[in-house]
C-alpha cells in the first residue's frame, strides 16, 4: 500500500478559504482508497495490520480486498480548523493508496465551512 | 459576500429483517433532489444498535466478503466491535446537485442485529439550497 502525505495541501486549502474557525471535511472520492490521520511512526504498524486482517487473497469479489481496507479505514476525515490553522495535533493527513496501480488520478474533494475571526466576535 | 449554509435534518424508516446489507444510494439521491441541495454534505447516522453504514460498492460477492470479515470478530462482542470499527455514520459529497463520492461507492446500511423491524438512519443535508 502507498501513503500519499497531503497536510501540505490540507493547509493550503484552509489558508485559501481564508476562515479563522470552522471545519475542513476530506473525501477521497472512489470505493478503493482511504484517508487516514496518523502520525508517520506509526504507518509501518497500520500497514501491517490492514494486510493481516484483510489479506489480498481469497475473497470472491474481485478486488474485495482494496473494497474491504477502503471501507475499514473510511474515505473521509473532518478536521477543525481553529485560528486559521487545522487542528492535527502532530498527526498527518493521508491518502492510502490500497491496490498496486500505476500513473492512476485520483480525486479528493475538500468541503471547507467556518467564519472570519471578525464574524466569530460579533455572535 | 458568502452565502450562509442552511441545514435539513430527514429521518429514513428501513424495514429489515434484521441480517442485511441494503443500499441506500437511491434514497440519498431522492432526498438531495427534494429538498433541493446543490452544493454540500450529506451525513447519514445509523441510530439503531448493530447497524453499521458503511461506504463502498453494493455488489453481492463483496457484501459476502465483508460479512466474512465481519465474522473475523468474536461472535459475543461482534455487534459492539464492528460498530467501532466500521463507524455508524457516513459522509457524502453533494456538488451541483448530486453526490460526488464516486460511481461505485455507495452508502450502505448493514443490520447485524438479528432483529427484524424498522431501522431509522438520520440524513443531515448542510450546505447551500437551490430555495437560496
Amino acid at each position: 500500500m502507498k501513503y500519499y502525505d497531503l497536510t501540505n495541501t490540507l493547509y493550503g486549502v484552509v489558508a485559501e478559504a481564508k476562515i479563522d474557525y470552522g471545519v475542513i471535511e476530506v473525501h477521497a472520492v472512489g470505493a478503493t482508497p482511504a484517508l487516514v490521520l496518523a502520525r508517520e511512526e506509526i504507518l509501518g504498524d497500520l500497514d501491517q495490520f490492514i494486510k493481516e486482517y484483510i489479506p489480498i487473497t481469497g475473497w470472491k469479489h474481485g478486488n474485495a480486498y482494496a473494497h474491504l481496507r477502503s471501507a475499514l479505514l473510511g474515505t473521509h476525515q473532518t478536521i477543525p480548523v481553529v485560528e486559521g490553522a487545522p487542528v492535527l495535533d502532530g498527526l498527518r493527513l493521508y491518502f492510502l493508496e490500497t491496490r498496486p496501480v500505476h500513473n492512476h488520478r485520483r480525486k479528493v474533494l475538500f468541503y471547507v465551512s467556518g467564519k472570519e475571526l471578525i464574524n466569530c466576535l460579533k455572535q | 459576500m458568502s452565502r450562509s449554509i442552511d441545514i435539513v435534518i430527514e429521518k429514513l424508516k428501513i424495514l429489515s429483517n434484521g441480517y442485511t446489507a441494503i443500499n441506500l444510494q437511491g434514497e440519498v439521491e431522492n432526498i438531495i433532489k427534494n429538498k433541493g441541495l446543490v452544493n454540500g454534505l450529506v451525513k447519514l447516522y445509523a441510530r439503531d444498535k448493530c447497524c453499521l453504514l458503511v461506504l463502498t460498492e453494493y455488489e453481492p460477492g463483496l457484501m459476502h466478503d465483508l460479512e466474512e470479515v465481519l465474522e473475523k470478530i468474536d461472535q459475543d462482542k461482534r455487534c459492539l466491535v464492528a460498530e467501532a470499527l466500521y463507524g455508524k455514520n457516513a459522509s457524502i459529497p453533494v456538488r451541483d446537485g448530486e453526490t460526488c463520492q464516486g460511481v461505485f461507492k455507495h452508502p450502505i446500511l448493514i443490520d447485524i442485529s438479528r432483529e427484524p423491524g424498522e431501522k431509522e438512519v438520520v440524513i443531515v443535508l448542510e450546505g447551500l439550497f437551490s430555495r437560496d
